[in-house]
């Protein structure tokens, strides 16, 4: 509790919109966050109130969004419970994996994300693009881990890498490419294996249950 | 997921627009056609018609930065005995009887082929050149659109003459959108780099590098950087002439000094540029000036957006 406390009056100074609101049975940061850009200076600002999970630090704090200025609904990446949904699962699980701090969160997450939603309000959607609802996104979300435009690629190299013995790192990669295995796939591998063994287990079993829907991601 | 290059040459277009001065184009507008009056009033028969607009804003290539508002007095055949008596005239008549509250008197000069006038609006400084030509045979203007020029004696270059036709100038770029695009991105550059080069020869080397294209690119990146690995490989060796007379070699208004320098700086800005898009921005800005605060704050959002981690956002219901 001590460490969270600390790591939330480290973040605090940077953002003096916000404060910390200790009860006798959770502690929540509330306030405004100002979005500046350095040159251009305050650009919007949201009311936001934040909760501190068991998981966190390897998880990102709950957030839910007070000023309304973010519809409340799927469209806008709001979860039923009115949390902001801020990434992908397997993706939040890779950032967090060695535990983050507060001010990290906010600069490189929360920001980030309140300023792509300033960009919707101006424009009526996401530049950069948006993953699929539900467990679509998650089939994007590997079909980009892996490079892999078909489901049935996803399923079949999320098995070999989870099932099968590795090639050696200097062996020719199984792929067909002129790379060593060590060049080609197995970097890509090492980043989906951060997501853990058993992890990535649990998710081949959904998503080969869930394979049988439709064929491309 | 990165620095989209379309989206910002996009916006430099866009805050480069003359609408943003349209106040203050408006009002020279009227000025303008002021002084098309004036002439038609004091030369009488002397003239073949009221002056024909030129310059980059009859061309639509006019960017908000830096625009003359041009205008060409065809005169007749027999209006003046000389050349040089018609451009002087010209002159004489604005610097000494014209009245206009504001017209800058002092800054009347006489230039190369025109008179430089300069008004002052709303605090800002209008250039207008009045050019002067006469047509090159009697009653040879309706037909031809072809003017001399008295061209002023500069340096250890005598006085001279030179045969145009203003109209062929602004029908040239008629119909030639991406070209006109890609001229104003161009000029965009040459004024943020203080670039001394004529617009006419960005104008013709810009169309050359189309003409000669066996395909155009779709994208505004694609065409932009088209043209300027055509003007890097060829500024130094292309022949180009004025559309309106073959002798009045454009080319030429640069030394090969400044023709290598010029290749120089589109080799050093692509290679910068594919090293790092970003750099785009330094090479192409945007004019903050007329950039408006809601196009700010979204551009601003959309820059710390993708400053995230995140790669992109998803809602698991």
């Amino acid at each position: 509790m001590k460490r969270l406390l600390q790591d939330i009056d480290h973040a605090i100074k940077y953002y003096p919109g916000l404060e910390k609101v200790e009860s006798s049975n959770e502690l929540r940061v509330r306030g405004i966050i100002i979005l500046k850009h350095p040159e251009i200076g305050e650009y919007d600002r949201y009311t936001v109130s934040i909760s501190f999970p068991r998981c966190y630090p390897n998880c990102f704090p709950k957030v839910i969004e007070v000023s309304e200025k973010i519809p409340k609904v799927a469209d806008r990446h709001v979860n039923s419970d009115n949390t902001l949904c801020l990434a992908v699962e397997p993706e939040e699980r890779i950032l967090c994996r060695n535990g983050i701090t507060f001010k990290y969160f906010l600069d490189k997450v929360l920001v980030p994300h309140l300023s792509r939603e300033t960009y919707w309000n101006y424009t009526g959607k996401y530049e950069d693009g948006e993953y699929s609802h539900g467990i679509e996104g998650l089939w994007e979300y590997f079909g980009q881990l892996l490079n892999a435009t078909k489901k049935e690629d996803v399923l079949n190299e999320l098995e070999k890498m989870l099932h099968e013995k590795w090639l050696g790192r200097n062996a020719p990669c199984f792929c067909g490419k002129a790379a060593k295995f060590k060049n080609c796939h197995r970097k890509k591998w090492e980043r989906v294996m951060l997501l853990g063994q058993d992890y990535l287990l649990n998710w081949l079993d959904i998503l080969q249950n869930d394979r049988q829907n439709s064929s491309n991601i | 997921m990165g620095f989209d290059k379309n989206k910002h040459l996009e916006n430099v277009l866009e805050s480069h627009k003359m609408k943003h001065v349209d106040d203050l184009m408006k009002k020279s507008i009227i000025k303008r056609e002021e002084i098309k009056d004036a002439l038609k009033e004091k030369f009488g028969d002397e003239v073949i018609s009221r002056a024909i607009n030129s310059g980059s804003y009859a061309k639509h290539t006019a960017i908000n930065t830096k625009f003359d508002i041009d205008i060409c007095q065809p005169f007749r055949y027999k209006g003046f005995g000389t050349l040089e008596e018609m451009a002087d005239a010209v002159y004489d008549y604005f610097k000494n009887e014209y009245k206009d509250e504001d017209i800058v008197s002092y800054k009347t000069k006489k230039q190369r082929v025109s008179t430089g006038l300069t008004f002052l609006i709303d605090g800002a400084e209008i250039q207008m050149d009045v050019v002067s030509g006469r047509e090159l045979l009697e009653d040879d203007y309706s037909s031809t659109t072809r003017l001399n020029l008295y061209v002023r004696p500069k340096n250890l270059d005598p006085a001279t003459s030179t045969q145009t036709n203003i109209q062929k100038h602004v029908d040239l770029i008629k119909g030639k959108g991406d070209e006109r695009c890609i001229i104003r991105l161009l000029k965009a550059w040459k004024v943020s780099s203080n670039t001394d080069i004529k617009s006419f020869f960005m104008e013709l080397i810009t169309i050359r590098a189309f003409n000669a294209a066996p395909e155009i690119p779709t994208d505004m990146w694609g065409k932009l950087e088209m043209a300027m690995e055509f003007i890097r490989d060829n500024v130094k060796t292309i022949r180009l002439e004025d559309p309106a007379n073959a002798n009045n070699v454009v080319s030429d208004t640069l030394t090969d000094l400044e023709k290598e320098m010029l290749s120089q700086k589109m080799d050093t800005m692509l290679r910068q540029i594919n090293d790092n898009e970003e750099n785009l921005k330094i090479y192409f800005p945007l004019n903050k000036q007329f950039h408006s605060e809601e196009e700010k704050k979204k551009l601003a959002a959309l820059e710390m957006s993708r400053r995230g981690v995140v790669s992109k956002p998803w809602r698991n219901d």
